[in-house]
Formats: structure tokens, sequence, C-alpha cells
């Protein structure tokens, strides 16, 4: 009985599958559009004086006076989207990115197939979306290959600051940050309005946006590296607020 | 119909494969690629049970993708010095609880610090782990690859060594269509394994279909059952996949829930577990402190510790003896050999 039942609803899914698929047969040839490329530029500086920031390099944190030198700095960047001239957002489809500093122009996204246009303010995610750190299994930069995964307490890490320090106990430091549920939810939507300038995306040319991100933001109100855990290693509220600290800084700079 | 969730019973498949064939044909007649728009089509959900949670319609299960979840999960290369294989902690001869062992043993001897608990119905639960750290089907296998008392690989060695295995290029090639093997395909393959492990045809779920009837004493213990344990442990997959103290401890060594919430409302809580199979997978709780089922009700009954995060509708029951018979009597009715023989899952 419960055999035939089976059966019966097998056979109607087909046929309820062969009646949908035949009816949009025909799709409306979309037309083929123009797309462009653009880049999204990050640029890191080291504090207050915007001192460019460097990699493997001892530098000193103006605030905690902390001595760091630099060898992993990662990060997500998701959801990118432009808003054109009448208002309406384009949004990229898959869009997630890891910005390494280790590699090199790993600070430059590029976003392709962009529709052809101008546009006047750019939006991202610092960090993953909390519905895909609740999805499954990931490719590209989402791939837990990238070591940006917490494999005992599911989440992608969405920055990781790590380096040598003098003041740290062991000499390093390493500060993983993340979180994607409240309270300790670290996944900060940012959005920047070119103002007077326009971001022109055509097949023919690539133009840069300039953002600027200041890891030193990270211990302004955290503290020094004496004062607080040298190692951060899941979400919490000191996580939080560091990350906080940094995506909350992240400004427009300039389109060139 | 006894057997309602051997998977690869000949009935089922021959049904699979007229459903396929129709599927096929109407695909064919329209002329569009044949992309398989249904999911789930190889595996059928008991009746008794809810909507699976586990599901990804890029993830289809299929009997040769099952099979290669199997390989390896029984193979020691997920491990370091290919030692240990999660099949190692994880027996089906003690429904893929470890074998007798309180605290599982990892690679280089090192004793773990949790029970390792059995695996069943994984794709109805929310969350895994005794503290709900991993919260999908398809993460799982990161954690005890990861851990260093555990198995202490990387996965970014695990999918190298694969992909120099030509044996695994091929097996990934033929489920997956690529010989290159990522992680995704990796943890696809696993997830479907583990999803196979389905336990549904126990005394109780013979008598839910009216195939069978309780005795008196197990009804008695069903009848207790739901008035004192069924609020955490709740029908039909008997965990309502919370996380609760249920008052072992009132100072903690372990603190469960917290460790992944930091939160100090979560101090000793645990997940609820399944009462499935218990015959087979004593000890019992996140430490294996229980070798038996009567030391459990024993704690129900005159042993609950009070504290801040002691559930509220937990306290001392005072069971009588007849009472702690009846109640060990139905659980007994939760046990479902037909898991423990079933040749599919075996290695
Ligand atoms: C060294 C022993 C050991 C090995 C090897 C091992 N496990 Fe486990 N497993 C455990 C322990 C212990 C736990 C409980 C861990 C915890 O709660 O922190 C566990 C928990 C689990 C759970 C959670 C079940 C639930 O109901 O929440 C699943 C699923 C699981 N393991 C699958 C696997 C898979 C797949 C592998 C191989 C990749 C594996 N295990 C390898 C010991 C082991
Ligand atoms: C308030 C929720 C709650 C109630 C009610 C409850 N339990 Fe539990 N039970 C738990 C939790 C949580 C655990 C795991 C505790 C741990 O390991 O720290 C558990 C563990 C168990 C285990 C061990 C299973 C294993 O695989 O290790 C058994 C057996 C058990 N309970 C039986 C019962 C029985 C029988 C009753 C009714 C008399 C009952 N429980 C009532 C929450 C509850």
């Amino acid at each position: 009985m419960k055999q035939i039942k089976l059966f019966s609803i097998l056979i109607l899914t087909a046929l309820i599958t062969f009646m949908s698929s035949c009816k949009d047969k025909d799709e409306d040839p979309i037309a083929e559009a123009q797309t462009g490329t653009f880049n999204i530029e990050f640029n890191h500086i080291w504090g207050m004086g915007s001192v460019p920031f460097q990699m493997n390099t001892m530098i000193y944190h103006p605030k905690t006076k902390d001595s760091m030198e630099f060898t992993k700095v990662k990060y997500y960047i998701s959801n990118v989207q432009l808003q054109k001239e009448d208002g309406t957002w384009w949004a990229e489809d898959e869009s997630y990115y890891l910005v390494d500093l280790s590699e090199t122009d790993g600070n430059i996204l590029n976003i392709m197939n962009v529709p052809e246009g101008n546009y006047k303010a750019l939006r991202f995610t610092h960090g993953v979306d909390s519905l895909r750190n609740f999805s499954g299994a990931q490719v590209g930069a989402l791939s837990v290959l990238n070591g940006m995964f917490w494999s005992w307490n599911s989440g992608y890490i969405m920055i990781k600051l790590e380096g040598n320090s003098p003041q740290a106990d062991d000499g390093t430091f390493r500060f993983h940050l993340g979180g994607y549920e409240e309270p300790n939810n670290v996944v900060t939507d940012k959005e920047f309005d070119f103002g007077s300038s326009n971001l022109i995306v055509s097949p023919t040319e690539t133009h840069n946006v300039k953002v600027v991100v200041n890891p030193a933001r990270a211990w302004h109100n955290a503290g020094t590296l004496t004062d607080m855990r040298d190692k951060i290693h899941m979400p919490g509220d000191t996580a939080t607020m560091m990350a906080k600290d940094i995506f909350g800084f992240t400004a427009f700079e300039s389109i060139d | 119909m006894k057997v309602l969730i051997s998977l690869f019973s000949w009935e089922r498949n021959t049904l699979n494969l007229l459903g396929w064939g129709v599927l096929l044909l109407s695909l064919i007649s329209c002329n569009q690629d044949p992309i398989l728009e249904t999911t789930n089509d190889y595996f059928i959900t008991p009746t008794h049970f809810p909507e699976r949670v586990y599901q990804n319609e890029n993830n289809v299960l299929n009997k040769e993708g099952i099979a290669l979840g199997k390989k390896l999960f029984f193979d020691p290369i997920l491990s370091i010095d290919s030692t240990i294989s999660c099949g190692s902690c994880h027996s089906q001869d003690y429904a893929f609880a470890d074998n007798g062992k309180p605290l599982s043993v990892g690679v280089r001897g090192q004793i773990g610090i949790r029970n390792s608990p059995p695996l069943f119905n994984l794709a109805w639960y929310k969350n895994f782990m005794w503290d709900g750290g991993v919260k999908h089907l398809e993460f799982i296998p990161l954690a005890p690859i990861e851990l260093d008392i555990e198995m202490d690989e990387s996965i970014q060695n695990v999918i190298q060594k694969l992909n120099r295995n030509i044996e695994y290029q091929n097996d990934f090639e033929a489920v997956f269509g690529t010989k290159e093997i990522s992680d995704k395909e990796f943890l696809f393959a696993m997830a479907q394994y583990m999803t196979a492990l389905v336990s549904a045809d126990s005394k109780y779920d013979q008598m839910i279909q009216g195939e069978t009837t309780f005795s008196s004493e197990e009804n008695r213990g069903y009848q207790l059952y739901q008035s004192e344990c069924s609020s955490c442990h709740t029908e039909p997959l008997f965990t309502n996949s919370s996380f609760k103290n249920n008052g072992l401890d009132s100072v903690y060594s372990d603190l469960g829930r917290k460790r992944i919430t930091l939160n100090d409302a979560d101090l000793g809580k645990f997940k609820v577990p399944s009462l499935r199979n218990l015959s087979y997978t004593y000890p019992y709780m996140h430490d294996g402190r229980f070798v038996s089922m009567e030391q459990v009700i024993e704690h129900y009954s005159k042993n609950i510790l009070d504290s801040k995060t002691l559930s509220s509708e937990l306290i001392n029951k005072n069971f009588t003896a007849q009472e702690k018979a009846d109640i060990v009597a139905f659980l007994k009715t939760l046990d479902d050999e037909s898991f423990l023989t079933n040749m599919e899952y075996r290695p």
C-alpha cells in the first residue's frame, strides 16, 4: 500500500516537473547588456597620522604604545553593491572576497560583469553575512581551505590579525575576530556616497574606488597587549569591540 | 512494512529507478538540459519523522555518494599519522558511539575530554557536539580532523592527500564529476554518509506504526517517559536539540554550552542526547560517567544537583523500584538492532 502511494507520488512529481519545465521553455533572450569591471582598492593606514601601514615591519601603536610587526592581515568583504544614478542598486551575485595583505595586489578586488553606467555610491559588508555562516560547504573565498573558518565553533573568521610583539606573552599576537550572532555580531554593512565624484563602468575603462582601512583601530578601545589577552580565537565581547572599531572606521577615499 | 528504513532495499531501488525514468523522459521530451530538479529521491524519510533539517539541493543523496562518504569515514588518511579514522571512535557495533569508553582515544594515544556520542538521525539535528559548536551537518568533519586530541590534521592536508590518491580521484569524479577534489566535494560526500545513518526501526517505531504492541511494563514506562522525560527527549527523535543542565554537577570542569556562547546562563548546559539505542551506547552523559541505564534513572530519581542553570522542570523524581524498571523497559524499546547490522553502513 505504502509503496503504491510512494510510486504515485513519484509519478506526480515527475509530471509536475514535466509541466513546469516545459512552460518556460522559450525564455526571453536577455538583451546582451554591456558590462565592465571596476576595482575596490583597500589602502591601509596606521593610526591617526595617516602613516602608511606596513607588513613585516615593527611599527609602534600610537595609542597603546605597543610595538607590533604584522605577519598576517586577512579579512572578508562581501555583498558588493553599486547605486545607479536613478537611485536603484546593482548587487553582485555570489559576492565574497578575501583581502590578504601577504599577497601581491591582495588588497585589490576586481569586481567584474558590472552593467555599464554611472554609479554614485558603493555598499559592501565587512565580514561574511550570517546566512553564509549557516549554509554549509562553500567554494572560492568561502572555502574552508583559506584557513578563515573555526571548525569547533562553526563560523567564518571575519578578520585575522597576526604578528610579533615584544609586549606579547610569548612574543606573538593572534587576533581571530568573528561572530555573526548577537550580541557578538561583528558583520558590518558599509555604504559610501561618492559625493561629487562618479564611478564610470564601461567595457573600455577600469576605475578604482579607493577605500581606507586602519588596522590600528582594533586596539583603540581594547587596550594594550599586556592589559588584555594577546590572542583571541573565538567570538566574544572584546573580539566584537575590536572588529567593530576597525570596520567602523573604514572610509571612502577617492576614485581614480 | 517492517523494514521501513532499509534505504537500499530492492523495492525502493526499483521504485526509484522507475521514478527517475519517468523524470528523465519528461526532461528529454522538452529538449532541455537534463538537470535533475527534484531532491532527495534516493532518501526516504521515515513516515513518522518530521522533515529533515539537512537538505541541500546541490548535494542530492545517491548510492555512490554515500559509499564514498563511507570510505572516507573509515579511512585513517583523515588523521595526521594515518592511525585514526572516524570509525575508530564511532563504531557501528555501538550505534556509532565509542566501544564502551567514557572518553575516546585520538592520535598518539591521547585521551579526549568528552564521550563520543552515537551517530544516527543526524540529518534531523540543528546543531552538533555536546556544546552545539558545529551548526551545520556539512561542517562536522572539520572539528574532529582539526582537533589536536582527535585527528590533529589540517583540512588543507586532507584535501592534498586525497588529491594525490588516484583511487579517490576516480571516486570523486564518479560522484561529483571532477577529479579535482576540493573541500566542498569532500564535505558533501561525508554529509551523504552521515545523512544515510538513520535509525527508525526500533520496537517503539514499529509500535507507532501499528505493527506491534508494547507489554504492560513498557506501556507504563512509556507513560512515565511522557510525563517526566519527553519535554527534553522529545519524540520521535528523542531529543529536542536544546541545551539543558540536567543536574549532574553544581561545579563545572566542562563549561558546556557556555564554551560557545560565553553566556553565564549557559554554564553546564549540554545538548540533549537522543534516547535511542541506549543498550549499545553506554557509558552515558557528556563525560561517560554512568555505565548503565539504571544509574541514569537513579540520577533523575534522587541525585539531581541544584545550581543556577539547572533546568526548572527537573527535581528529584523519587521513582519507585517498579517505576525505575518500567522506564528501563521502555528505553529498551528504543533499541534498533537492524541499525547495527545494516550491511550498507559497513566499511
Ligand atoms: C578521537 C575520537 C573521535 C574521532 C576520530 C572522531 N570523533 Fe566524532 N566525536 C568524538 C567526540 C568525543 C565527540 C563529542 C565532541 C564534543 O561534543 O565536543 C564527537 C562528536 C561527533 C558528532 C556529533 C554528534 C552529535 O549528535 O552532536 C559527529 C556527527 C561526529 N563526531 C562525526 C565524526 C566524523 C565524521 C569523524 C571523522 C571525520 C569523527 N567524528 C571522528 C570523537 C571522535
Ligand atoms: C530538562 C531536560 C531533561 C529532562 C526532563 C530529562 N533529561 Fe535526560 N538528559 C538531558 C541532558 C541535557 C542530558 C545530557 C547531560 C550531559 O551529558 O551533561 C541528558 C542525558 C540523558 C541520558 C544519557 C544519554 C547518553 O547518550 O549519554 C539518558 C539515558 C537520559 N538523559 C534519560 C532521561 C530520562 C529517562 C528522563 C526522564 C526520567 C530524562 N532523561 C529527563 C536533559 C533532560
